[in-house]
């Protein structure tokens, strides 16, 4: 009776890896067909363009939507970062009520909030000259680091 | 005249468009340029990033053609400077563990949709047009490479609006438009003009619609031609089988 169930127990140790990653290949589907239902702010023809020029291939679609979302969330999250850094700077300045609303309404992102917020991101605005800034990406985030 | 902008000019003002949207979204209502060109510029460059990383993550990996996994990876790669919540890809596990892929979910569920501003027109792509093997049947030649372009017998690479030499004109256009001019002709029959010819019948009700690329359909006839050239013009029969009488050969000269 022992080795029985000691069989038995092993074998549905087996089956639950299996199943499970059939559970999981269909999640990863699921996922990649929700992919399809959201439209992307940053169209994807300007995607195709840009993974075109550095040699990114791939005939499936739902890749092209999954970059594009992810740079839209990380670009979302760095102009969140800017967003409270701009919040944080107007709640710091005491002033009367109806003018901190009047200025809550026109949140304008400017240079320093999101250089600010870049750095978290360890990318560096540097200013050129007067007129033209630029801005450098650093390739290899992990040498950076260090 | 304005010089004509740049491809590089279109592509920044479109991520510029899509990037102000984004940070619309967030809560910003204005922004200053520098900012927002700035912010455009990551993007742009963020978008190369993963490009690459993705790109050099398949090749070493023996592939030209990227997949989920080295998309993850390129993701992870750059996420590490900030951070991700949760444990990064490994290869034991399926990629639904991933915690990048599980944050872009989260992302996916609590945002709203922004769609893109104003529609953009969409080039065409010779990819997709391209057909595997060689319309010809030429044997010699490999099935990965692109269509022959589609001349006539005159030595002249049928056009959309004007001749062209052979000798001129990029790769791309000649596709473009020899596969316009594939479309034109219809059923794509015989790039050379036979030498005994059927004769060509006409009939001049209005039935059938206009084809998009601007040719008329007469009854089942595409008539389609440059300037100062015969057209090969195939026409076929009535469903019911009447054919007009009073044949007659017509010769198709457009001048300018």
């Amino acid at each position: 009776m022992n080795a029985t169930s000691q069989q038995q127990g092993q074998g549905q140790q087996q089956h639950p890896n299996i199943e499970g990653r059939h559970d999981d290949d269909a999640a990863l589907s699921e996922f990649l067909a929700s992919l399809m239902d959201y439209t992307p702010t940053i169209p994807d023809e300007l995607v195709e363009h840009y993974l075109a020029k550095s040699g990114f291939q791939c005939p499936d679609v739902r890749l092209v939507r999954l970059v594009a979302v992810a740079t839209q969330k990380f670009i979302a999250d760095v102009a969140t970062d800017a967003l409270q850094q701009c919040k944080a700077r107007q709640s710091a300045v005491i002033k009367d009520k109806r003018e901190k609303q009047q200025k809550d309404k026109r949140l304008i992102l400017t240079m320093e909030d999101l250089s600010r917020a870049l750095h978290e991101v360890n990318i560096k605005i540097v200013l050129i000259s007067d007129n033209i800034q630029k801005s450098s990406f650093q390739d290899d985030p992990i040498v950076m680091m260090k | 005249m304005t010089c004509q902008p740049s491809e590089s000019d279109f592509s920044a003002t479109i991520t510029r468009i899509a990037v102000a949207q984004i940070s619309q979204s967030v809560g910003y209502s204005a922004a200053q340029t520098s900012a927002l060109d700035a912010l455009a510029s990551v993007a742009a460059r963020y978008l190369g990033a993963v490009a690459r990383y993705a790109a050099a993550s398949a090749n070493s990996s023996g592939r030209t053609q990227s997949n989920i996994f080295d998309i993850v990876i390129a993701l992870e790669e750059l996420g590490s400077v900030q951070g991700f919540l949760g444990a990064p890809n490994s290869s034991s596990q399926c990629l639904i563990s991933s915690s990048i892929l599980k944050e872009i979910g989260r992302f996916l569920f609590y945002s709203d949709e922004v769609p893109f501003a104003q529609p953009i027109p969409r080039q065409n792509r010779p990819a997709e047009s391209r057909k595997i093997g060689n319309e010809m049947g030429l044997k010699h030649v490999p099935g990965w490479l692109p269509d022959m372009p589609v001349v006539d017998g005159m030595g002249i690479e049928k056009e959309g609006n004007e001749e062209r030499n052979i000798g001129g004109g990029f790769v791309g256009e000649e596709r473009n438009q020899s596969r316009m001019a594939k479309m034109g002709n219809g059923r794509g029959k015989g790039f050379q003009l036979p030498e005994k010819r059927g004769k060509v019948r006409f009939r001049m009700a209005m039935g059938g619609g206009n084809w998009g690329f601007g040719m008329e359909r007469r009854n089942g006839v595409l008539s389609r031609g440059g300037i100062g050239k015969r057209i090969l013009c195939e026409s076929w029969s009535d469903g019911d089988g009447n054919e007009e009488e009073g044949n007659k050969k017509r010769v198709i000269k457009r001048s300018r």
